[in-house]
């Protein structure tokens, strides 16, 4: 079994953090959304908690944008053109396909390069685009009187936040793919295991 | 005995023709012969102080008040000046009787005794205030149902009281301050409802609901029968739809601007301490009374505002954008989209999980192969 360190402890900290403040502005937003059907806490806590938990993600996702931009690891993100023509195809066989009948996985992770095409694809889409829109959208619904003239400027209030309930179930959808997803490993749990340890663990045979 | 009788009636008409006639001294008295005096900037009187206190009433802003539209005679408030002599250098009483808001306003006075203003003042509170604290000159009271909420609250309640050092409580509260009226919280049972006011985004202002009416070609009396299509009593969505490309062609791009606000009503008087709802549900509902009663309000020059009922349902519509309460106003087809996208992700998860564990008698056999 050939063991490669993945994830240092800053990127697992930062996963955990989003994941965990994923989660709970998931479930603080399904209760703002439908306090009149939801009831496992009232209105009035699930949006300070909603606020407080936003702020903290907020923070969390700027120190990583940050430090993957200045030390340049963003690049991880961006796919090559090889990798989106072909690689994409290859991958998503592979899932489709390969996967079911025992078929190697065509992508070997590196510490410098541990995104699969399809991943990185996906993820250069999610962490850039979407959840920079997340924030903004909750920023903004954060307050909106202050907020006003740039709200308007976007089409209203109702836009704004149909775009931040559009996200808010996507992201709903994200996280279950995202962990059944891990479970895609050598074992259901390897991926789970190295996002905790920080070492992945693959199998020999695989090369 | 027949006599007697016509005697009686003979001397109760005398009687009636009298208090006709000494009425007639006090119907007689015309604001206008009032004006002649007061309407001088320079009237005053002198006080014991060595000071002195104005005694002008602005005429035209008297005629723009409620009061005035409303041809009520100086002498119907200033009761006691019951005839003018003009022989004298003052024409009546020096001094008179105060003017009593209640002789007129008793539904309001009595919504004011139960409240926490009254309360206060019967404490000895001279801070708390009566009637001409909050209407400020009784002379120019204008009618204040063409205010947004923000003018309303500027004109009364934040004049004495800060809201922003209040309400730690509440999220976003100048938000709720910007779009939801103090009386809305903190005055029992008076109605609430939803003012929908044409805004000019441009602009960034009201859009005058005589501009709308000329836009249209049309009048305040008129504007349902022209935009209510199919004569239902209220706007529907597609009738406020059309609406937008009349103003776009007009130069105007208009959105609805929604708040929420108190009818003009005595019982809003009756302002409440330690009982304001606090419960968010009571707006943050689908199911809330407040939002089942919307009105797109056009506002008169005079301050008054006709209310043309809306289809509460539009408020829930993609069409009015600049508007919206958590819960209550929510749009139902992101939740049908919504709940698409989250079964997607649950079905392509479940689906693949399915298919992996279908295919395990077929990985291995291919290992075993191996």
């Amino acid at each position: 079994m050939k063991r490669i360190y993945l994830h240092p402890v800053p990127v697992r900290i930062w996963h955990w953090v989003h994941a965990l403040g994923i989660l709970l502005l998931v479930l603080t937003g399904a209760q703002i959304r439908y306090a009149d059907h939801v009831h496992f806490m009232s209105l009035e806590s699930a949006v300070h908690w909603h606020n407080v938990i936003g702020f903290i993600v907020l923070f969390d996702f700027f120190l990583w944008f940050c430090f993957y931009v200045f030390t340049g690891r963003i690049k991880t993100y961006f796919p090559s053109i090889e990798e989106l023509i072909h690689g994409t195809v290859r991958q998503a066989i592979f899932y489709g396909f390969g996967v079911f009948r025992g078929d190697p996985n065509p992508f070997h992770a590196t510490p410098d390069n541990k995104f699969n095409p399809l991943q990185k694809t996906a993820y250069l889409g999610i962490v850039l685009i979407l959840v920079p829109i997340q924030i903004l959208t909750g920023l903004l619904l954060w307050d909106i009187a202050q907020f006003r003239p740039i709200v308007d400027f976007l089409g209203g209030v109702k836009v704004v936040d149909a775009v931040h309930v559009l996200l808010f179930f996507f992201f709903a959808s994200f996280i279950c793919a995202h962990f059944y997803l891990a479970t895609l490993g050598h074992t259901p749990w390897a991926h789970f295991k190295a996002m905790i340890t920080g070492w992945e663990e693959e199998p020999e045979e695989g090369h | 005995m027949k006599g007697q009788k016509w005697k009686w009636l003979f001397v109760c008409l005398i009687s009636l023709s009298l208090t006709f006639v000494f009425s007639l001294s006090s119907w007689a008295i015309e604001n206008s012969e009032c004006l002649d005096c007061h309407g001088d900037p320079d009237m005053v009187k002198e006080l014991p102080n060595g000071k002195t206190a104005s005694l002008y009433v602005n005429p035209d802003k008297f005629a723009a008040s409620v009061h005035g539209q409303n041809d009520i005679a100086c002498t119907d408030c200033h009761s006691s000046i019951t005839e003018l002599n003009y022989e004298e250098e003052v024409p009546h009483p020096i001094k008179l009787e105060g003017v009593h808001c209640s002789d007129c306003h008793d539904e309001e006075a009595e919504a004011y005794s139960e409240s926490v203003h009254a309360k206060a003042r019967e404490t000895g509170n001279k801070k708390a205030p009566t009637c001409q604290m909050c209407h400020t000159n009784y002379h120019y009271v204008r009618p204040i149902t063409a205010d947004t909420v923000t003018e309303r609250e500027n004109a009364f309640c934040v004049r004495c009281h800060d809201p922003s050092k209040f309400h730690e409580w509440l999220p976003q509260k100048e938000t709720h301050f910007l779009y939801a009226e103090c009386t809305v919280c903190h005055s029992e049972g008076v109605e609430k409802h939803v003012h929908l006011r044409p805004f000019d985004l441009i602009k960034n202002d009201f859009i005058p609901g005589t501009k709308i009416v000329k836009v249209l070609n049309t009048s305040f009396d008129d504007f349902m029968s022209k935009v209510d299509t199919n004569k239902n009593g209220i706007l529907d969505i597609p009738e406020l739809r059309k609406l937008r490309p009349i103003f776009k062609k007009a130069g105007i791009n208009p959105t609805l601007w929604g708040e929420l606000a108190v009818k003009i009503d005595p019982a809003s008087h009756n302002i409440t301490k330690g009982q304001a709802i606090k419960d968010c549900l009571a707006c943050h509902s689908s199911e809330s009374p407040i939002f089942k009663k919307v009105f797109l309000v056009l506002t008169k020059p005079d301050g008054e505002a006709p209310h043309y009922p809306v289809d509460p349902y539009a408020l829930r519509s993609v069409h009015i954008t600049h508007f919206y309460l958590l819960d209550t106003t929510r749009v139902s087809i992101l939740d049908i989209i919504g709940l698409i996208i989250l079964l997607g992700g649950i079905a392509f998860a479940g689906g693949h999980l399915t298919l992996r564990i279908l295919t395990i008698p077929v990985r291995k056999k291919r290992k075993e192969g191996k």
